[in-house]
């Protein structure tokens, strides 16, 4: 089966499932078992009819009106993918600005943070029996420098995705991405005197290589899922 | 024979589909091939429809769905195979059982009528 052919039989399956709300996990399955369907119904009809053109015609009939089948496998998404599907729009949002996308990511990042850090002083609370006392201004400035870095990382993310899912390799730039991440790291706490306080500095560099890492991670597989399936014209 | 459209069957697809499981394993396509040829080529799916119906059954825990392996190398295509679970078994003796009254019932009053 040539590009073309297969790109025919996504854009049928696509019509179906694009307007589902579901999550994007719920979504990749219906994608995939779909598309392996038409496929096999293609195959059939190129048997029977022996020409791509009527065969693609005909397995569309076979497969049934988008609209109504959207319908149904809408009925078909389970309640508890709701929560996913939140998830999903709270990471990834069809057509927004890198700009916008780095500052969404990086709020939701510092709320983890915050919640994180709110956590552990209860637990302080609740085990030692007294509030923790951090120096205030210490505390401060790990909340805003966590912000910076976490905006400061996704926008990178969010800038070199593009190129990623252009070449469909990305290694080289999540080594480039942390270099830079770590270099500024330490453009920003060397001049605070936050690099001397080495607890506190590799505290905050594992967090934000982790919540970092994990982002790229899902941006990538996202961005390639993206490329693949939601940049077909349907119309 | 008179073709049976997708639509006279709503109600009855997930009963059809456990039916067709329990000749044994298998994915969607081969589902469809197996009503088909069960019903002599008088009924007519809209293929689509088969899936939603079989999330449902495996929301419900009637069929159990695992990938194939991608032997095929269809990039994005992937075959899911089912299989009828126990609660699934138990659903279909009910589901024949409903529908032997149906037919008893509406097949009484129909040739009544006539």
């Amino acid at each position: 089966m040539n590009e073309t052919t297969q790109t025919q039989l996504k854009i049928l399956v696509e019509r179906a499932v694009r307007p589902v709300r579901a999550g994007v996990g719920c979504k990749r399955k219906m994608r995939q078992e779909l598309l392996a369907h038409v496929t096999d119904a293609f195959g059939d009809e190129m048997k029977r009819l022996g020409d791509e053109q009527a065969a693609l015609e005909q397995t569309a009939r076979r497969f049934g009106n988008p609209a109504e089948l959207t319908a149904k496998l809408q009925e078909s998404v389970p309640a508890k993918d709701r929560v996913k599907r939140i998830i999903d729009q709270l990471l990834f949002r069809r057509g927004e600005s890198w700009l916008a996308g780095a500052f969404r990511i990086a709020i939701l990042l510092e709320a983890m943070f915050v919640t994180h850090l709110g956590a552990t002083y209860l637990l302080y609370r609740v085990v030692v029996g007294r509030w923790p006392t951090p120096k205030s201004p210490a505390l401060r400035w790990e909340l805003v420098g966590f912000f910076s870095l976490m905006l400061f990382g996704a926008s990178l993310s969010q800038w070199i995705m593009p190129f990623n899912a252009a070449r469909r390799r990305c290694w080289w730039d999540i080594l480039l991405f942390f270099a830079i991440c770590v270099a500024a790291a330490l453009a920003l706490f060397v001049p605070f005197g936050r690099a001397g306080n080495g607890r506190s500095f590799i505290y905050i560099m594992i967090q934000l290589n982790v919540a970092n890492l994990g982002y790229m991670f899902m941006s990538t597989l996202r961005r390639r899922y993206f490329d693949e399936w939601e940049r077909l014209e349907i119309n | 024979m008179a073709t049976i459209h997708g639509d006279a069957l709503r109600g009855h697809l997930e009963a059809l589909i456990l039916s067709a499981l329990r000749r044994g394993d298998a994915h969607g396509f081969e589902i469809l091939h197996r009503l088909e040829e069960a019903g002599s080529g008088a009924l007519k799916l809209k293929e689509g429809s088969l899936y939603p119906a079989l999330y449902r059954l495996e929301a419900g825990g009637m069929v159990k769905g695992e990938w194939e392996g991608n032997e095929t190398g269809r990039r994005g295509a992937r075959r899911r195979i089912y299989k009828l679970t126990v609660k699934g078994r138990r659903r279909l003796e009910t589901a024949r059982g409903e529908f032997q009254q149906f037919v008893s019932v509406v097949g009484g009053i129909l040739g009544t009528i006539s």
